[in-house]
């Protein structure tokens, strides 16, 4: 009897301290980088996850400055370098210099970061709702061509051909979401996290139940469903590219904002292409890769690529789920 | 036993069983939606079961920022740009297919309740 008992006081406290020491969550969302960034962190200190939270802020804000095309925030970001081009070695900012560094180490032609011009044609158009010509677009892609850009890692500088600009739209959300993450990372007190950023999320550890992430993706032709459900483990990444996140319409064809170096025009093979591996900032490069690949040649890269896994919706809506996926992806009914 | 043990095991119970019923209550909250809308595109999404402190969100707007704020019940438009402060004086939405508009603005606040979104931590769009 007495055994009974002592056992019903342990269970009962049990109980009361587990609802004592809950799990806290805090969660903030801030416009950056053109987008929504959303970091929640989970912990047991709700101060120390809110300075861990402003600290990732920071980085993300850091990364957003010094790539950031549009507008200058830094006297060696991307803006002043394409406003530098032609005028021989220009010393930029390290983040900058790092992720030019890292992705032209991928080399895959697909991924050209001298689109600058291209892009700021489509930008124009998108304004007027009007489609620029292929004249004008041949012209523009001379800047884009190898050697528009050279980097002197040693010297920290970044050389642009007269008339290149550089645009790194297909890589700094990723790059800053992964920067984030790692800034949570070194915050003890955060126990898990998941840093979403404008179609590219990074996850930092488990969550309370011990059960996976689960990560919607986005129907491309439905806004209101989903084309299925991503069940992610501790400290992976996914990232989205698709046709349907910016774009505008003319005479019902939908003119998006993921370019194909080779043309200069949107790229049409893929209408969404979902990469995931353990960096944010990788998943982002996949993504966009995939999404402009023809279908098979996507398909045959993910499947010859360690560590990265992949969803591929084509043009004709036929849904590509990686092998390591198999279990883990959910198509939505 | 004495009978002051008895006593300490009954209201150790009862306090766990509060504690229990008020998790069950916490998990039963409904699946409301909070949707915010810029110049008709979505800028966020959130599952107001999930919201456990009330947050602010600042959003970029033609004539300066608007400032949202929402918590688990709902949200409402604590700033505003606009002339007229509508979307202020509109106060707080916290049933399913209310909203707050800002027109000039652009800025749509409504709540879902969709089953999809519930269910998932986050939605890649």
């Amino acid at each position: 009897m007495r055994r009974f008992f002592v056992s019903v006081i342990l269970i009962s406290s049990l109980l009361i301290t587990g609802c004592f020491f809950q799990q806290k969550e805090y969660s903030d969302t801030r416009f950056l980088m053109d987008t929504l960034v959303k970091i929640t962190v989970y912990g047991q200190n709700q101060k120390a996850l809110e300075t861990a939270t402003t600290e990732a802020f920071n980085v993300f804000k850091s990364v957003a400055d010094a790539t950031d095309s549009y507008e200058e925030h830094l006297p060696d970001d991307l803006y002043t370098l394409n406003k530098k081009a032609g005028e021989g070695p220009f010393k930029v900012n390290p983040t900058l210099l790092d992720l030019l560094t890292k992705t032209e180490a991928f080399h895959h032609k697909e991924i050209n970061l001298a689109l600058g011009k291209v892009i700021a044609i489509w930008q124009a158009h998108g304004q007027t709702k009007t489609v620029p010509t292929k004249a004008e677009i041949q012209a523009a892609l001379l800047s884009t061509k190898s050697g528009a850009f050279t980097i002197n890692e040693t010297d920290g500088t970044v050389t642009l051909a007269p008339q290149a600009s550089l645009d790194l739209g297909a890589v700094a959300k990723g790059y800053g979401v992964e920067a984030a993450a790692n800034a949570l990372k070194k915050h003890p007190e955060v126990e898990s996290a998941l840093v979403n950023g404008g179609g590219n999320i990074k996850v930092i550890g488990t969550k309370k139940d011990g059960k996976p992430w689960r990560i919607g993706i986005q129907n491309p032709r439905d806004n209101k469903k989903l084309l299925g459900t991503l069940s992610l483990t501790a400290n992976m990444a996914v990232a989205t590219s698709g046709d349907y996140q910016r774009y505008y319409e003319v005479d019902g064809v939908r003119y998006h904002h993921i370019i194909d170096p080779a043309t200069g025009f949107p790229a049409r093979h893929t209408i969404s292409a979902t990469a995931v591996t353990t960096s944010a900032y990788v998943a982002d490069y996949y993504s966009t890769l995939l999404f402009i690949l023809p279908t098979e040649e996507a398909i045959k890269l993910v499947e010859s690529t360690d560590d990265l896994e992949a969803v591929i919706e084509d043009a004709q809506e036929k849904i590509y789920v990686s092998p390591g996926l198999k279990d883990k992806f959910s198509l939505a009914k | 036993m004495r009978k002051a043990d008895y006593l300490i095991v009954v209201i150790l119970l009862i306090i766990a069983a509060l504690g229990y019923g008020f998790l069950m209550l916490k998990n039963n909250s409904s699946h409301k939606i909070l949707i915010i809308k810029h110049d008709n595109s979505v800028v966020e999404r959130i599952a107001l079961k999930n919201v456990r402190t009330e947050t602010k969100l600042a959003i970029p707007v033609q004539d300066g920022t608007i400032i949202v704020r929402y918590d688990k019940n709902g949200a409402w438009v604590e700033s505003s740009p606009c002339p007229d402060k509508i979307c202020v004086h509109q106060g707080k939405i916290t049933k399913t297919s209310e909203t707050v508009a800002c027109v000039p603005e652009k800025i749509l606040l409504t709540i879902e309740e969709p089953e999809k979104e519930a269910e998932h931590d986050a939605i890649l769009k």
